[in-house]
């Protein structure tokens, strides 16, 4: 345990590679108690992150300490850490209490079968439902991996991607249940590649991008930095010329280019100010707007803003 | 508020009860492995293949008593080494079909990890998988070669000296576990190189039918010497059987191989696997 008997994860420099392949790099962080979001794009080095952490890899540099130990060499750690895996799949013909009875036995539990119970209930599942696993729906099957992971009463839950694949309702009862379980004095991280998935959880945030910590804090402040970044913008209208001269005029595009015999790129670095101007302007100009398409807002770009910018 | 009354403490209370130590976690990994693969508490279509095999293996053993009970009297009963000659090709279907049950589905479902971040290790892991494979094989290798020793007791063919007493089931358990403990191990190493079932199933297959024809060929036309036995995988444990119960070979015309180096050639083979299997789990987890 830290001093004030938190349970925290310490991540001191560290990289991870294979062969060639820098995983991460230079990773430096802190995670407390409560609700934390690893958030990064496909291949931003989330899920080596997730095992350096779990003690299923170890570091090529750097340190990870969880409680204040090694979780590659301390025994007792397994005992605080329950991992969600990312891999969608359950054995098949067994169902909900016999797979978290199993995973209660691994972890040593006096009972399985009654911790197994009270797990299941704990994410809101019938523990008296007898169906294979096979025959659950999407969201009960990430629910019963949930159960899996906090059937020995884990104080870090680590879940890789739980979010993916849900519809909006799976994806806000399960944030809801996340919440809940970080409020029972449990250190929650969970990894996502998409910002909206993790905007419900209005949590901590690391942005992981290119196996570099791109960004921590305060999930608002990290959208409200994503919003502040250059924006190149498409905009197909009737009259481009005219738009163009009335945004230059209005001061919130930086630079004009045209595209074609009908539309402009424009750049902004006010994206909140430019989506306000943009109707108004249209409107005095008396022109007709056909499209307006951001070139730059796939997160992987985002990402590597957000990475070049922290870079010295 | 009165003297009987109080709050209830609501708030989240972390478990603080007893939790068991490795050993515990090991025996249940063993357990349920077993289970799995014979499709215990599993819906009927997991427990075809298991049920097939024991039933294509317990048959000629109940055929070989029948056989001893109605035989005139006089007449001694098929030896116990005959078992094998009827049921290798059924224990090899078996091997096949559900030694890769053991461990594929762990890779295939993620359940590996969950396993990692457990009490279990990755060496914990293995050796609790490789004593689930031997025991499940142990039933079809060692238990009806048990149940005729003790029918042929009963009816009356009882090993002859004091010496017999302890040599016979000394050899029913030596060869029944040689034969699980190298097919189970090698189909194991085989397994452990995919996650998917039907590959595996035909890895192994595939590696016994090859190695026997391999040598069916250098030693036919190609007039190989006798110790080209010893990399057959095939025939090897067979013939390490026959040397258990103390004949010159299993059918293999391997007599001229030295039975040290039939026992040595098995034991390497069993390394082999077990050095696979520590290699691919190497890199998962690491206490």
């Amino acid at each position: 345990m830290t001093e004030n008997g938190r349970a925290t994860i310490e991540i001191k420099n560290v990289a991870k590679w294979f062969g060639e392949v820098v995983a991460l790099s230079g990773i430096t962080a802190t995670i407390q108690t409560g609700l934390t979001s690893l958030l990064g794009p496909n291949g931003a080095g989330k899920s080596s992150m997730i095992r350096i952490i779990c003690g299923l890899t170890s570091p090529s540099q750097g340190t990870v300490r969880v409680i204040g130990q090694d979780p590659r060499t301390s025994v007792e750690i397994r005992k605080v850490i329950g991992l969600v895996p990312q891999q969608e799949r359950l054995p098949p013909g067994v169902n909900a209490v016999e797979f978290v009875s199993m995973a209660a036995a691994l972890q040593g539990m006096h009972d399985p079968q009654g911790a197994a119970r009270k797990a299941i209930e704990t994410v809101e599942l019938d523990p008296n439902d007898r169906r294979h696993l096979s025959s659950y729906s999407k969201g009960m099957r990430q629910r019963v991996k949930i159960a899996q992971a906090i059937v020995h009463d884990p104080r870090i839950l680590i879940l890789d991607e739980p979010l993916n694949g849900l519809d909006p309702r799976q994806r806000s009862r399960m944030a809801q249940l996340f919440i809940r379980l970080a409020t029972e004095d449990r250190c929650v991280l969970v990894s996502s590649h998409v910002l909206e998935e993790v905007q419900e959880l209005s949590s901590t945030v690391l942005v992981l991008a290119e196996g570099k910590l791109a960004a921590e804090g305060d999930f608002h402040a990290i959208r409200q930095l994503l919003d502040d970044r250059p924006h190149r913008i498409r905009l197909r209208c009737s009259d481009p010329l005219a738009l163009a001269s009335g945004l230059m005029g209005s001061g919130s595009v930086s630079g004009v280019q045209t595209s074609g015999d009908d539309a402009i790129v424009i750049d902004t670095s006010a994206v909140t100010q430019f989506r306000r101007r943009l109707p108004r302007l249209t409107q005095e100009l008396g022109l007709h707007l056909l499209e307006v398409a951001p070139l730059d807002d796939d997160l992987e770009s985002v990402f590597r803003y957000l990475v070049a910018r922290r870079s010295p | 508020m009165s003297a009987q009354a109080q709050i209830a403490d609501r708030r989240f209370q972390h478990y603080e009860g007893k939790r068991l130590g490795v050993g515990y976690s090991f025996l249940r990994l063993v357990l349920y492995s077993i289970g799995w693969v014979l499709g215990l508490k599993r819906t009927s279509r997991y427990k075809i293949i298991p049920t097939l095999a024991l039933v294509s293996v317990y048959v000629p053993a109940a055929g070989f008593v029948i056989g001893a009970a109605l035989s005139p009297p006089g007449t001694p009963p098929p030896p116990y080494y005959a078992f094998y000659y009827f049921t290798l090709t059924a224990i090899y279907i078996f091997v096949a079909f559900t030694m890769p049950e053991l461990i594929c589905p762990d890779r295939r479902h993620g359940t590996l990890r969950m396993y990692m971040t457990s009490n279990l290790n990755p060496a914990v892991y293995v050796a609790a998988k490789v004593l689930a494979a031997w025991s499940v094989l142990a039933l079809v290798t060692v238990v009806p070669v048990i149940i005729l020793l003790v029918t042929y007791s009963l009816l009356g063919y009882d090993p002859g000296s004091v010496g017999d007493w302890f040599k016979t089931p000394a050899q029913i358990l030596g060869a029944g576990l040689e034969l699980a403990i190298f097919y189970g191990t090698i189909a194991l190493a085989i397994s452990s190189l995919t996650d998917r079932n039907s590959f595996a199933s035909a890895g192994i297959i595939l590696t016994f039918v090859l190695s026997g024809a391999a040598l069916g060929i250098l030693q036919g036309p190609l007039k190989a010497p006798a110790w080209v036995l010893l990399v057959n995988v095939n025939q090897l444990p067979a013939e390490f059987v026959a040397r258990i119960y103390q004949l010159n070979d299993f059918g293999t015309g391997a007599a001229k191989v030295p039975t040290w180096e039939v026992a040595a050639a098995a034991a390497a083979w069993v390394l082999v696997g077990l050095a696979v299997l520590a290699y691919r789990y190497r890199g998962e987890g690491g206490k």
